[in-house]
């Protein structure tokens, strides 16, 4: 994943608001990347334009040799439903729908027949432990538990590449304990997992490499052992 | 995403909003209720309308003339010009000899005043019965149909040639005082007759006379009626050819029959029917009403044996260069007339849709407000824009085909209630059974679905568009 010059400008009525400034960055494969930083740095809009949910204002990214900054709407539908697995601080889950419906939402967009979509959706939610929640709504769930259905259905399409937003700021220590170990099994077997946290000792303990954004620029980079000298306070 | 797919998921949603989706499918069936319910009248009407010319014996007749007719519209039986042919007692032979032909006459028809001398409180006194026409048919002419349609006495037969004897129409004898009234048409305290009644037996054997009012050239010998009475004329038509001379002629026939003039479909009722040989005598006195007339027939009337024949024989006397019409091109010519009455009453009732419409395109904003998240993550997991889009249109035409599936079955059974009033009323006053003003065709039916779909596809279009066009961040966000 190579990022050069990412740019992400908001225009609130006449002011313009920058989001995130000429990033320069290259993110491994199988990587377990953290992104620290407080409120407002950018980290949400990183993590959006790395999933081709958001569009950069300057800049490039590419994806194993795809450019998302120049792809069509389709294409990033396409990158987003093969390539991307989203977890969000607000689960996100569709109320109307059952813990097991929730999970077989990505393979419906992936034309997978029903019977094929439902087993390996039955597996997904075995394996995060809810198996016998698969018929609960989001609502009759613990924020945890919630999670969890979350998680199995990031993981319903087998993509390289999941995206974390705060998957634990919702939840209390121990729960979100689990969510991590979670994660780290996931990039034990092979996903590039992105884990965007305000939470510094936790990225200093799971991720392999981690920055802090700040005012939409990379403030330190643990790959790199000295610090930069800080351009600000 | 499959289809099957996007149908649960839209279904589901609409069932998860039953109020609002009861309140907006509602509009529908309003709209669609009342398209069904016009159309069908208009329908319904029409079936009527051919059904009361639609009698066996009209299904199974080609009219033939000298020259080709014209079938459209505007000028519906008109001579198209072209050589005349003739029509003779050669040709109708000509005529006999086509196979699944059964009968041939010629149309002989005049205008005349029905008269009846009675005895009354001992003075003898002529009774008029108004005009009617004169109708001069063959013996293989008299089908199943017109016998069914006698009431009393009989027709004319090879045994019984009668010299001239006549089969009079009940209800013109009822309106002279002679014989008893039809079912509907009796007065308090008179009993309607049945078949066979024996009230009519007083009228067989009666003498009526018929008075003919006819044209002939300015010096041409009278005509040699039996009465002739005004050898100057009386009034002439306007219009009537300045050189003929209307001479009047009384002829007298006894009655030897009693028939129902409703129950035979001939455009010609009330009609007096005297055998032809008699008909050809009469327009033999008519002469050749001021030497314009074409030597020959004017119609002839060409009897098939079966009406799944008549197109078929009508096809070969027209590529032998006559002039031929069927029931089937009035048929069309009505047709022409209630597609226009159907449009009108189909437009009017659409206008219960237009507002359906706007139903439609709230109930879909509205939704597509309250699932903003969910279209949001939708987007995150892969959606396709174009699989919003189909997700939201299916919804809005579900809307419109429930609304239609009730509209219609609706409209439909309010239209059968008005009809089982109607049908109840008509014959409580004896008059024929399975009237119906409202029918449903299967065009009907599936044309308003049809509609229906695709005027809540239209109402989707847009906030389906909107749906599509979300920004997945922001939509995310919301809520
Ligand atoms: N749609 C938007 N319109 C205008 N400004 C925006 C928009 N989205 C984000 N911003 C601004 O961009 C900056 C970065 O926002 P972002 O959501 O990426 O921060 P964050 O690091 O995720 O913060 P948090 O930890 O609170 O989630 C903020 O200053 C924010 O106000
Ligand atoms: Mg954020």
């Amino acid at each position: 994943m190579i990022l050069r010059g990412l740019t992400r400008v908001y225009r609130m009525g006449d002011a313009l608001v920058t989001a995130l400034d000429r990033l320069d960055l290259e993110i491994g494969r199988g990587a377990f990347f953290g992104v620290v930083g407080r409120s407002g740095s950018g980290k949400s809009t990183f993590l959006n334009l790395l999933g081709g949910l958001d569009t950069a204002s300057a800049g490039t990214i590419e994806v194993d040799g795809m450019a998302l900054t120049a792809a069509s709407q389709d294409a990033l539908a396409k990158y987003r439903r093969e390539k991307v697995g989203f977890i969000f601080q607000q689960f996100n889950l569709i109320q109307s729908m059952s813990a097991l419906q929730n999970v077989e939402m990505p393979l419906v967009f992936a034309n997978v027949p029903p019977a094929e979509r439902r087993k390996r959706a039955e597996e997904l939610l075995d394996r995060v432990g809810l198996g016998p929640r698969r018929k609960h709504r989001p609502t009759e769930l613990s924020g945890g538990e919630q999670q969890r259905v979350a998680i199995a259905r990031s993981l319903a399409n087998r993509p390289a590449i999941l995206l974390a937003d705060e998957p634990t700021g919702n939840l209390d220590s121990a729960t979100a304990a689990s969510v991590t170990e979670l994660l780290k099994q996931m990039n034990r077997e092979g996903q590039t997992v992105i884990l965007v946290t305000h939470d510094r000792p936790m990225a200093e303990a799971v991720c392999s490499r981690f920055i802090e954004l700040r005012d939409g620029r990379v403030l330190t980079d643990s790959a790199v052992p000295v610090p930069q000298p800080t351009t600000g306070a | 995403m499959r289809v099957a797919d996007a149908f649960r998921y839209s279904l589901g949603n609409l069932a998860r909003q039953k109020l609002r989706t009861f309140l907006t499918v509602f509009g529908v069936i309003v709209g669609t209720g009342a398209i069904v319910l016009m159309v069908s009248l208009g329908i319904g009407l029409q079936e009527q309308t051919i059904s009361f010319f639609n009698k066996v014996d009209i299904l199974t007749t080609v009219t033939v003339f000298p020259q080709k007719r014209s079938t459209s519209f505007m000028s519906f039986g008109k001579p198209v010009g072209g050589a005349p042919m003739k029509l003779d007692d050669a040709v109708i032979e000509e005529f006999k000899a086509i196979p699944g032909v059964q009968a041939v006459f010629p149309n002989l028809n005049l205008n005349g005043r029905l008269m009846i001398d009675k005895v009354e409180d001992g003075k003898k006194k002529t009774v008029n019965g108004g005009f009617i026409v004169y109708l001069g048919l063959p013996q293989d002419a008299l089908t199943p149909l017109y016998r069914d349609a006698l009431l009393a006495g009989n027709y004319w037969s090879e045994e019984n040639p009668a010299e001239h004897c006549a089969v009079v129409p009940a209800d013109t004898l009822y309106d002279m005082g002679l014989g008893p009234p039809l079912a509907g048409k009796q007065k308090p305290g008179e009993t309607p007759a049945a078949k066979g009644d024996p009230r009519w037996k007083d009228v067989l054997g009666l003498e009526v006379k018929i008075q003919f009012n006819m044209a002939v050239a300015k010096g041409e010998p009278p005509a040699k009626g039996e009465d002739e009475k005004d050898p100057e004329g009386g009034p002439k038509d306007p219009g009537e050819d300045p050189e003929t001379v209307t001479k009047r002629v009384t002829k007298r026939f006894k009655i030897i029959g009693v028939y129902d003039s409703a129950n035979i479909g001939n455009p010609f009722v009330p009609a007096v029917f005297v055998p032809l040989e008699q008909g050809k005598e009469l327009m033999k006195m008519r002469g050749t009403r001021g030497g314009t007339a074409e030597p020959g027939y004017q119609q002839v009337m060409v009897k098939v044996k079966d009406a799944s024949r008549t197109d078929e024989i009508r096809r070969e006397l027209d590529a032998r260069g006559y002039g031929t019409l069927t029931f089937q091109d009035v048929v069309e010519v009505i047709g022409y007339v209630f597609v226009t009455l159907k449009a009108v009453l189909g437009a009017v009732a659409s206008i219960g849709l237009i507002v359906a419409f706007f139903g439609i395109a709230n109930t879909m904003i509205m939704a597509i407000l309250e699932r903003t998240r969910e279209i949001g993550i939708m987007k995150a997991l892969g959606a396709r824009n174009s699989e919003i889009r189909r997700l939201f249109i299916v919804e809005a035409a579900a809307i419109g085909g429930l609304g239609a599936l009730f509209g219609i079955g609706g409209g439909w059974a309010i239209g059968k209630g008005f009809n089982l009033v109607t049908a109840w009323f008509v014959v409580k006053r004896g008059g024929p059974e399975n009237v119906h003003l409202f029918s449903v065709s299967p065009w009907l039916a599936g044309g308003t679905l049809t509609f229906a779909i695709f005027v809540a596809v239209i109402a989707g279009l847009y906030p389906a568009w909107r749906a599509s066009r979300l920004d997945p961040v922001a939509a995310l966000r919301s809520l």
